[in-house]
């Protein structure tokens, strides 16, 4: 799909240079001239605080904060589309979307399904949540109840990893909002979610939740994907752009303004 | 595909299952709620007509997605927290699916059987009632029959759009096709063979379904005919 | 007029209907007595077929009283359904129950209603079916049988209650004409029976011939009434002489 947007957009310029519009000649090639390419970087709807819509309107978060780090320090041109979870892998795959940056875990099982994975940018662990008068203290006592989690998230990937040990149901929902009210109204009786996520969202969001203690995991990277090896070069940049601004200390300053 | 179908496709199948209870018990009340607010709407009392409206349009006019969160989450909201009224209640995913789908499904047959019930000819109840049949008799033995076969193409259709509809349902978290595909996507990664899968699976259901409403149609005129 | 010292099966005295603003029946009295076979005739609009279908109160009575078979129906308080069952109706659209064959469509209201068992009730809807001339038809559809059929068969279906009272609303209007023969030799062969008999009809003939008493009826008032000699050969009111003008 993305080799006919070339050819249809190559033709078009074509076209109009032919029409004598006075374009300047330039060659629009993106594999040979990279530094003219405008990426298009695909990411979910709301991943507090990976990436959400702020109270001003404004689409923020570390997501976006570090791709636009990293564009600034490789000096490549991107647009980000907030397209949601499932739409963004869908656009990756299509070629609508270059490569997609959502909070997405470094998985061999996506892997094996031929996606390309950057670098972990961010290790996140995932813990366990109840509500905050719950009697809840382990995974043990979980059993024969039901467990939320979010689609996707390396927090689904925990719980269904417990579950057969600890005997309980899971329960799964679109989005974090939901599954925490999922918590909150009783319907589940804890959520596994990614543990600076969760306290932020408890802290920010008045959440009558707790995380319970020594339920944390080793926790897992999070990584910058890509669908088409075509774009390797974007993977390169990321990786490159990533090891600078850790070393310049842009990446912690992000970090602290979401997390601190 | 390959290899999400060995992989998932027991996980799909059971998803289908699921899909069907829940389509299957939203129709089962969905046909009761039709039945009760589609005679509402015919009898002649104006009280009865104008609660029928009332439930029909507030129905319609909610798109069910809404309705599905405000079932699921406002409901037990309603009971526990503002109106404190007996033990914790708390509706699992099929139990809040089915009010949902019973209710939007529910609407849609209220005006179905309404239009079923009229459709059959005014003269039918008069001679009924000239014989000494109460109303309700009348309707049982002679108008419904009537209305049903008048009724079925549509009802087929709105069984059609209910069991289609189920995958609303998997915001709530309940484990439909949907729902589940959804996390096969996100294991795998793999969006269009998932859909491409999920999409013939209903498919066949979906043929299945409306052969065997035609041969049901079928059958009816036949008996008609005899 | 020797009937006239029997029973009075209905009587109707100051019967007003409206539907809506609109007054059909404006003052309407008359008594129909025991045998009696009334013929009510009358131009489109003038009210008649809402005068037969007060008797049975499947039209709502604006006023007056109506008592039929000893019940005043115009109480609300009294069971309709009760006095429906001893007052057969056909309608000029016959309303066979169409989901049912001949013989269900006799046996529902009997057996339904308890009046007789199911199978004391189909020996008698066969009787019926005998004496309209279409026992072959016992099972067959209402949508395979011709107008004159249904009728016959609609007619049969009224007497199966056993009624006292037969109530006719055009009965042969619906029907091609080659039809309308078969239909009232039935209803001449209930008369001869000696049924209490009302009918509204553009059969002038008939009327001329089986009924007791004709009762024009115009603009919601009964006009002119009398025996089918008086009103049918002589009538003296010119509303009756420009309608029989018209239609003879």
């Amino acid at each position: 799909m993305k080799k006919l947007l070339t050819v249809v957009l190559s033709a078009g310029i074509l076209a109009g240079m032919l029409a004598g519009c006075g374009t300047a000649p330039k060659n629009d090639n993106a594999d040979t001239n990279a530094s003219d390419k405008k990426w298009v970087i695909a990411t979910d709807t709301v991943f507090k605080p990976f990436e959400y819509t702020d109270n001003s309107g404004n689409f923020v978060g570390i997501d976006v904060d570090i791709v636009a780090a990293i564009a600034e320090d490789q000096g490549f041109e991107y647009e980000m589309n907030s397209l949601g979870w499932d739409a963004a892998i869908a656009a990756c795959q299509a070629g609508q979307a270059d490569g997609m940056i959502a909070g997405a875990s470094i998985t061999d099982e996506r892997k094996e399904s031929g996606w390309i994975f950057s670098d972990g940018y961010y290790d996140a662990t995932q813990c366990m949540t109840v509500k905050a008068d719950s009697t809840i203290a382990g995974f043990a006592d979980l059993a024969g109840q039901t467990v939320a989690v979010k689609t996707g998230t390396q927090g689904a990937a925990y719980a269904e990893s417990l579950k057969d040990a600890n005997g309980f149901n899971i329960t799964y929902f679109e989005d974090s909002p939901t599954m925490y009210q999922a918590v909150a109204g009783g319907q589940a009786v804890a959520c596994f979610e990614d543990t600076p996520i969760m306290a932020s969202s408890i802290k920010d969001g008045g959440l009558d939740l707790k995380i319970v203690e020594g339920t944390e995991n080793e926790g897992n990277p999070y990584g910058f994907a890509i669908f088409n090896a075509d774009n390797q070069e974007l993977i390169d940049m990321f990786n490159a752009g990533l090891a600078n601004i850790k070393a310049n200390g842009k990446y912690d300053e992000i970090i602290a303004k979401y997390l601190g | 595909m390959v290899q999400i179908i060995t992989d998932y496709g027991t996980l799909l199948l059971k998803a289908m299952g699921q899909t069907l209870i829940l389509a299957l018990w939203g129709l089962f009340f969905a046909c009761i709620l039709g039945l009760i607010f589609g005679i509402l709407s015919v009898v002649k009392s104006k009280i009865c007509n104008a609660i029928s409206a009332i439930f029909v349009n507030v129905i319609r006019g909610v798109p069910m997605i809404v309705l599905a969160f405000f079932v699921f989450f406002g409901v037990p909201y309603l009971f526990n927290t503002i109106l404190h009224i007996g033990k914790n209640i708390v509706l699992t995913g099929l139990q809040a699916g089915t009010i949902c789908l019973a209710l939007n499904c529910g609407a849609y047959m209220a005006e179905i059987i309404r239009g079923g019930i009229q459709a059959v000819d005014k003269g039918q109840m008069e001679a009924s009632r000239s014989l000494g049949l109460p109303y309700w008799r009348a309707m049982q033995r002679v108008i419904l029959p009537q209305a049903v076969k008048i009724m079925i193409p549509s009802i087929i259709n709105q069984f059609i759009i209910t069991l289609k509809d189920t995958s609303i349902l998997s915001v709530i978290g309940f484990p439909e096709l949907v729902n589940t595909a959804k996390n096969v996507q996100a294991n795998t990664f793999k969006s269009f063979q998932t859909w491409a899968i999920v999409a013939v699976m209903y498919l066949v259901v979906i043929t299945l379904l409306s052969q065997l409403s035609k041969a049901v149609e079928r059958r009816l005129d036949h008996d008609r005919e005899k | 007029m020797t009937v006239r010292s029997k029973d009075v099966k209905i009587h109707v005295s100051h019967l007003k209907k409206n539907f809506g603003k609109l007054e059909v029946l404006k003052d309407i009295s008359t008594d129909i007595y025991e045998g009696e076979v009334v013929c009510i005739i009358g131009p489109s609009g003038s009210g008649k077929s809402t005068f037969l279908r007060c008797l049975n109160r499947l039209e709502d009575i604006t006023a007056g009283e109506v008592v039929v078979d000893g019940y005043k129906i115009t109480d609300k308080k009294i069971n309709i359904n009760k006095v429906r069952e001893n007052v057969g109706m056909v309608f000029q659209h016959f309303n066979l129950f169409n989901n049912l064959n001949v013989l269900k469509n006799l046996t529902l209201a009997p057996v339904d209603l308890k009046k007789a068992s199911k199978e004391e009730a189909k020996q008698q809807a066969v009787h019926m079916l005998e004496k309209v001339g279409l026992s072959d038809k016992v099972s067959a559809y209402p949508s395979q049988l011709s107008g004159g059929q249904k009728q016959r068969v609609a007619i049969a279906r009224a007497l199966c209650m056993n009624p006292d009272i037969m109530l006719f609303d055009e009965p042969t209007s619906a029907l091609d004409p080659e039809m309308v023969g078969e239909v009232l030799n039935v209803m001449k062969q209930l008369a001869a029976d000696g049924m209490t008999m009302v009918i509204v009809t553009h059969e002038m003939g008939f009327a001329r011939e089986v009924a007791d008493r004709v009762i024009f009826m115009d603009g919601g008032y009964i006009v002119e009434e009398g025996t089918p000699e008086e009103v049918i050969k002589n009538p003296k009111e010119p509303r009756t002489i420009d309608f029989l003008n018209k239609v003879l």
